[in-house]
């Protein structure tokens, strides 16, 4: 068996500590930790100081407070979302409606203009939307 | 995501607080997220900043009582036997906050190099000069 020195035994005594340690690597350790005193006094004042970490950092837990108070506190952004698409919804809804009145009102020739532009508009609207993300997609 | 908190600030109190901060910014920056990292990246990224900005304030709170002759105000600390936080006291900050971590999270090396963005290498040896600091304080005094 390979020998191993005492700076690369405590190495070992540590990555054990980290769950780390292969099979070759326990036996080598204990193979040098049967003849170093050193050694086997770094591995057990390592363990101790392991267990008593161990025991005293446990996960905590969070209060029952923590989910009313991530709901309160996320509430009011909640209608920030909307604040970016309201121009849109506006100018959409508006302008059908304008659309819509206008066409029951003209005669019916001028009223099949008024839709035929209205439709070509929408469309332009939906293109001019689709290239705005497509730009801002590539910009990224 | 609390217990990152936990392992930086060393306070469950402030450490809720932190986390709930986290969440809120997280809600409130979701429409900028663009996919390129994971999620918990992302996230775990946004508790460290809340936690750092926690430390600042306190650290400033701390001067400002100092220049005003007032003690600062004892704050609820992580519950540990006094022993094993005067071990901890004793590592810099950021091997305080591996080996916080590491036992939290049930000993595991890739969770905490997740959560502190750090390579697994360099929390592993954080940790193992902690330990070695550790044991030699240990060993000293349960010496005496």
């Amino acid at each position: 068996m390979e020998a191993m020195n005492c700076l690369e035994a405590q190495e070992k005594i540590l990555e054990n500590l980290d769950g780390a340690l292969t099979a070759t690597d326990q036996a080598h350790l204990q193979h040098h930790l049967s003849r170093c005193d050193a050694c086997t006094r770094f591995a057990e004042v390592q363990r101790a100081v392991d267990h008593k970490l161990a025991e005293s950092l446990r996960p905590p837990a969070l209060t029952g407070d923590f989910g009313p108070g991530v709901r309160r506190a996320i509430q009011p952004h909640r209608h920030n979302a909307w604040v970016g698409w309201l121009p849109d919804v506006a100018y959409i809804a508006g302008a059908g409606a304008a659309l819509v009145l206008c066409a029951a009102l003209l005669p019916m020739p001028a009223s099949a203009l008024l839709l035929g532009g209205g439709l070509i508009a929408i469309v332009a609207y939906a293109v001019e939307i689709a290239l705005v993300g497509a730009l801002e997609e590539a910009s990224e | 995501m609390f217990r990152l908190a936990v392992s930086i600030l060393q306070d469950l109190a402030r450490a809720e607080d932190a986390t709930q901060d986290g969440f809120v910014k997280l809600w409130q920056a979701l429409p900028d997220y663009d996919g390129r990292a994971a999620v918990s990246t992302w996230l775990y990224a946004i508790v460290r900043n809340t936690c750092l900005s926690a430390v600042r304030a306190q650290t400033h709170r701390a001067a400002d009582c100092l220049e005003d002759g007032r003690e600062p105000s004892a704050a609820e600390t992580i519950s540990k036997p006094a022993e094993v936080r005067q071990l901890l006291d004793r590592l810099p900050e950021v091997q305080r906050q591996v080996v916080t971590l590491f036992y939290l999270q049930e000993r595991s090396v890739r969770d905490v190099s997740q959560m502190l963005d750090l390579p697994e290498g360099t929390v592993k040896s954080h940790l193992h000069r902690a330990r070695r600091t550790l044991a030699e304080w240990a060993d000293n005094q349960w010496k005496q």
